[in-house]
């Protein structure tokens, strides 16, 4: 709020201590209400869409968040050792108290598959399977208490039984069991059949679980269970590299930090300092997950909060021009009587404190209603976004909560305030500039001295936009090899202007920025650069401003072309005569329409062209391969006698490896696959850059040979927001082992197109074999087979014992591509408030102009004008500007969308696709929209009635 | 000669609110076919309301109107905005050209309101701003052209399109009395020689008595109507 009433203080100043100004300000402000709800209306569309964006954002947050209570509860950290070494960590942790720490709680685990059979014996098959699950043991006594909070823990009551299991409601919901179902668990090629005792809710620490899904599969049994599974397994024999049966019992100490779920969190760096202290030697993990957790939420919320924040700016910007184009308008109605104001010594300065104050009293309004719309509008965007949550794969998709913090309503509030009270201030300014070069009449001084000012100002924009090009360059920044070449054009524009021709140099300059805007962002991820969502917020102002800029240049011959064409009706004359009369005004009203339909065009086309890419994905994801079947273990003799399979590549896989980047030193928990040579046994998935290797082939042959090499893609750790490569090729990152705490540093190789298989960085078996000694298995397989649907359903069914569960990449890639589509949609219904905005603002503007005119109409009704042509000029007019500015945006998004299929972007090669029924449907939509906000004023200047018109003095 | 305007108890009720202000009490009046009228009279006394009722700018609450033996009011709008077009010419206090317009762009705008086609309109307009000794100024738009400028482009739309009547309010209200020497005499050689029927509302001495037929109004009512000598200033 601070920001807020900063802001406001000098106005209250004005408005307080000057009693004139405060009378004029409030006045006019209050003179005409339906104006004023109209500039309002304009003025609050910033604070709407930053609220919005912060709403978001906060839902996102609030929504992983939730995940601290659905899974982990009281557990802060979690402590993790093969069971051999289990009474090693018992001795260790024996007699901890901290004062940080409240609780420890010891924990064994077991990946297993489950499911329930139809009938006894060895070839019974599954009547429904829930290949990925977990069977945990814990002292239910101890676990109810376990960091005080009987409810956080979500364990209550008696433990199971021997042969008995407490089952969460995910994977009895799966299985189809009750309470007195039975129902079995498989792993390591044993068996053990359980009777549910109870189905838990999934709170806290019943939820306790580490894979990607949002859902915990677990089940609770009686001490003894998992030894009983895991009975024959060898653990030093895994060591010597030999294959497991199936991922390996773990046994864990979970720490609960003193305080709450989330303030617990709070203490985890000295926790861990004293748990790494105690542990000092041993072959463990410290694993702080709520923090972790809680800090992915963060940088979730705040990422699709600046993503949305980038995108809504594009509608921000229309509606700056909005405010600029109606501000001016009611400075230039006023002129005459500003004018005499000044005549009577009101100074340029308190002119310009009237006239911001009145917009700070507009602006504080709209800022307060802005914050509510805005919290609506981020309401209706949750909704979407929860449509296309529920319309994924369950298991991934983070269940979404509306929340909002008073903060966010506050940023949105302040921030809307901050663009509106300049918008305001920067117009006031420069309209009272223009009154009094006009009033005092000395139009010669005022050149000369703007002429040195505009030289010396064209040279610093140009000399800067030089600068941030060639750093641009060199730094591989996207943001500044866009905006630099543009600056200097801009510079170059501004020092020229006064000197040659005006024309040429603008259409030069213009025509330069332009050109640039469109082929300046494949350029830029040609030399490396990665474009985030400001890129393409800049790239957009780069295509727009000049565009318009050239086009209001060459606006009257546009004008007597179009009347040459239409012959010389004399409402068509009158309806063009105005918008190509006050060039300036119609520039702003164009620019204000054409970002929004371009940007409007451009995330349709992208998001038709990712659409008919799946096939293309589905090669460059799989190359040869058509299933990625995940399996514990993988049995490649068995599969490949399977009918139909052609190939089979065991990949080693592990979903936690902690990757960290040797350039930001921060430690992620990422997948890592191993492959070896089999691979290469079919075409391989593409390689997006093959570094210094010639071939694709080179390079996996290269990973394959080395064991300390990698490939990952540009979403490598990075899964939320826009893919973001935090690490390029020839750059290096340690992966270790959890539960060992082996590591290994490596060197990335070549980028791999994007990881939408969940197989993490690529590197060779005999690389994860080194850094997971005890635990590297192959529990995942590229296979490729005549009939993938076939093959997927007949595995599954087949191996439930395994935990076997397949995929085709074809439908894997549909299932992605359409959820991406959905975003692009959602984007879109958000974005298409700023075309509410420019339909509404031509709406505005036209009302305005009808005021203005009412003189001129009623002289024109005199002379003989009918009523009807009246108003059809004023369409006429609104419709000019609309339709170009429709062909502008329109035009620009389809070229810079065409620009991005010359070369590789976003990791892919895309072919040119228009969704041409949308691009219809939005022109339509818009040049409809727009006549139908002039009806309104057009009919009211029909209405004008010439005797009452012409008695109008103003 | 005959009437080309014949009124007879003519009233026109101005409503604010609750308040009631009867600008016109039941006023007869008529102008023969190539007659030049002044009507003057203290301010507030219903000149203005007068002129934009006969002309059929505005409605009236009684009375009947008739011009060229057609009943103005009981007319269609748009018939009696079609027929201002071809019959009528208005020429108002200064600023009353279309902004955007240039010069020669504002005069021929009644023509082609009349129809005329759009290369005739030009040469008319060219001819008439020429006439009103603008020839040189065609092309400026009105913000670039003096008060007294403005108001020869205003004189020149109301007769390019010939018509039969001008109606003027205040025509030389914001000129200098040279300029409105100047514009008035433009306006009486019309009259003279094209038979123009002239209605003037003026506060201006001078210019009342150039007139053939003074018409004099104080609270909505005609209280003198006298013929003046031809060309007696
Ligand atoms: N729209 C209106 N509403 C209410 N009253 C009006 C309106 N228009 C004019 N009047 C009143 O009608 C009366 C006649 O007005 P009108 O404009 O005809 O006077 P006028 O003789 O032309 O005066 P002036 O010489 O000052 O132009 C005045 O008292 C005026 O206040
Ligand atoms: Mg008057």
């Amino acid at each position: 709020m601070i920001p807020a009433i900063v802001l406001s203080l000098p106005f209250i100043y004005i408005l307080a201590t000057k009693p004139v100004l405060r009378r004029l300000a409030i006045r006019n402000a209050t003179r005409r209400p339906r104006e004023s709800a109209l500039v309002i209306a304009g003025s609050l569309l910033g604070t709407a869409l930053m609220t919005a964006s912060f709403v978001v954002g906060d839902t996102l947050t609030s929504s992983v968040t939730a995940l601290a209570y659905s899974r982990y509860g009281p557990i802060d950290e979690v402590i993790t050792v093969l069971p051999a070494d289990a009474a090693l960590l018992q001795t260790r942790m024996a007699g901890l108290s901290h004062p940080d720490i409240d609780g420890s709680l010891e924990i064994s685990t077991l990946d297993v598959s489950t499911a329930t059979l139809s009938s006894n014996g060895s070839n019974a098959t599954a009547a429904s399977a829930a290949p990925r699950a977990q069977l945990l043991e814990l002292d239910f006594a101890k676990a109810s208490v376990f960091g005080g909070d009987a409810k956080a823990t979500g364990i209550m009551g008696a433990g199971p039984a021997e042969g008995e299991a407490v089952v969460l409601e995910a994977l009895a919901n799966r299985l189809h069991i009750r309470a007195g179902d039975s129902f079995t668990a498989f792993a390591l090629g044993n068996q053990v059949k359980l009777r549910v005792q109870r189905v838990i809710r999934q709170t806290g620490l019943a939820g306790f679980w580490r894979g990607r899904e949002v859902l915990s599969y677990n089940a609770f049994v009686a001490p003894g269970t998992i030894r009983k599974l895991a009975a024959g397994v060898d653990v030093q024999a895994l060591a010597s590299g030999k294959v497991a049966k199936g991922s390996l019992p773990l046994f864990m100490v979970a720490i609960s930090n003193r305080g709450g779920v989330e303030s617990g969190a709070a203490h985890t760096k000295e926790v861990s300092a004293e748990l790494e202290k105690r542990l000092k030697g041993l072959r463990t993990n410290i694993s702080p997950v709520k923090q972790t957790l809680l800090d992915a939420a963060r940088k979730a919320g705040e990422s699709l909060q600046q993503l949305y924040q980038t995108i809504g700016s594009f509608a921000v910007f229309a509606g700056i021009l909005l405010l600029i184009n109606i501000f001016t308008m009611l400075a230039d109605e006023r002129k005459s009587e500003l004018g005499m104001m000044r005549a009577m010594g009101l100074k340029r300065r308190s002119l310009v404190a009237t006239f911001a104050s009145e917009g700070w009293l507009y602006a504080i309004v709209a800022s307060a209603i802005g914050t509510v719309v805005g919290l609506g509008i981020g309401r209706l965007v949750v909704e979407g976004a929860g449509r296309i949550a529920s319309s994924g794969s369950s298991d991934l998709r983070t269940p979404i909560n509306f929340h909002f913090t008073p903060s966010s309503l506050q940023n949105g509030f302040v921030i809307g305030l901050f663009i509106a009270i300049a918008t305001v201030v920067g117009t006031s300014i420069s309209t009272s500039r223009f009154n009094i070069i006009s009033a005092i009449r000395d139009l010669e001084r005022s050149k000369v001295r703007g002429g040195k000012f505009r030289s010396a100002i064209g040279s610093l924009v140009g000399l800067s936009g030089l600068a941030l090009a060639v750093g641009g360059f060199a730094a591989k920044q996207a943001t500044t090899i866009m905006a630099g070449p543009a600056l200097l054009a801009l510079g170059v524009a501004t020092f020229l202007n006064r000197k040659q021709s005006h024309r040429l140099v603008l259409t030069l300059c213009a025509g330069f920025a332009v050109v640039w805007g469109a082929a300046g962002v494949p350029i830029a991820i040609g030399v490396g650069a990665a474009p985030s969502p400001t890129v393409f917020l800049i790239q957009g102002l780069i295509l727009v401003i000049p565009s318009v800029m050239l086009l209001s240049e060459y606006q009257n011959e546009v004008g007597h072309g179009l009347a040459r064409i239409t012959g010389r009706r004399l409402a068509m004359r009158l309806g063009l005569a105005y918008p190509l009369a006050r060039k300036q005004r119609t520039a702003l009203t164009l620019a204000q329409f054409s970002i929004v339909v371009f940007i409007l065009t451009y995330i349709s086309v992208i998001s038709s062209m990712f659409e008919g890419q799946a096939a293309a994905f589905t090669k460059d994801l799989g190359g040869g391969y058509n299933v990625v079947l995940d399996s514990n273990p993988i049995d490649v003799g068995e599969l490949k006698a399977t009918a139909g399979v052609t190939a089979v590549a065991p990949i080693v896989h592990t979903e936690r490896a902690s990757v960290t980047p040797r350039s930001t030193k921060e430690a992620t928990e990422w997948p890592m696959a191993g492959i070896d040579e089999s691979f290469l046994n079919v075409t391989p998935p593409r390689l997006t850059d093959t570094g210094k290797y010639p071939t694709q082939r080179a390079a996996y042959e290269a990973l394959i040979a080395s064991d300390h090499f990698a490939i990952v893609d540009d979403r490598f750790l990075s899964r939320q927001g826009p893919p973001a490569a935090v690490v390029g090729i020839g750059d290096k990152f340690t992966v270790k082992d959890p539960t060992s705490g082996t590591s290994r540093e490596l060197t990335v190789i070549a980028k791999s197109a994007n990881d939408l298989l969940f197989n993490g960085g690529w590197t060779s078996a005999k690389a994860m074999r080194a850094i997971f000694p005890t635990t590297a298995l192959a529990s995942r397989a590229y296979i490729s087979t005549t009939n993938p649907d076939a093959f997927v359903a007949a595995i599954e069914a087949r191996d439930f014992r395994k935990g076997a569960s397949a995929v085709t990449i074809s439908g894997r890639v549909n299932e992605q591509l359409a959820q991406q589509v959905r975003f692009f949609g959602l984007i879109r219904s958000f974005l298409s408030l700023g075309l509410v905005v420019g339909i509404a603002g031509i709406g505005v503007i036209m009302v305005r102009a009808v005021r203005e005119r009412r003189r001129q109409v009623g002289v024109l009704r005199a002379l003989g004008f009918q009523a009807n042509s009246v108003s059809n000029a004023f369409a006429i007019e609104a419709g000019f500007v609309a339709a170009e500015g429709i062909i502008i945006g329109v035009a620009l998004g389809l070229i810079s969308c065409w620009t991005l299929t010359l070369s590789e972007s976003f990791g892919q090669k895309f072919t040119f696709v228009v969704p041409v029924g949308t691009v219809v449907l939005l022109m339509f939509a818009t040049m409809v929209g727009s006549l139908a906000a002039t009806i309104g004023p057009a009919r009211s200047a029909a209405k004008i009635k010439p005797a009452v018109a012409l008695r109008i003095t103003d | 000669m005959s009437e080309i305007l014949v009124a007879t108890g003519v009233r026109k009720v101005y409503r604010t609110g609750a308040e009631e202000l009867e600008a016109l009490r039941s006023v007869d009046f008529s102008v023969t076919e190539g007659e030049w009228v002044s009507i003057m009279g203290p301010s507030g006394s219903g000149k203005t309301t007068l002129l934009n009722c006969l002309s059929g700018l505005d409605e009236i609450d009684g009375g009947t109107v008739s011009i060229d033996g057609r009943t103005l009011h009981s007319m269609t709008d748009a018939e009696r905005t079609s027929h201002r077009a071809h019959a009528m010419g208005f020429i108002f206090q200064a600023y009353n050209l279309i902004p955007v317009f240039n010069a020669v762009e504002n005069v021929e705008l009644p023509l082609l309101l009349a129809g005329v086609d759009a290369k005739t309109a030009r040469a008319r307009a060219t001819e008439t701003l020429d006439r009103v000794g603008l020839g040189a100024r065609l092309k400026n738009r009105p913000t670039e052209l003096s008060g007294g400028e403005q108001q020869r482009v205003t004189v020149a739309r109301a007769l390019a399109g010939r018509p039969k009547v001008v109606w003027a309010d205040e025509p030389t209200g914001a000129l200098d009395s040279e300029t409105a020497n100047v514009v008035m005499q433009l306006l009486g050689e019309l009259n003279r020689t094209d038979g123009l029927t002239l209605i003037v509302v003026t506060h201006d001495e001078e210019v009342g008595r150039s007139a053939q037929r003074l018409v004099s109004m104080r609270d909505g009512r005609i209280v003198s109507d006298e013929s003046l000598v031809v060309g007696a200033s």
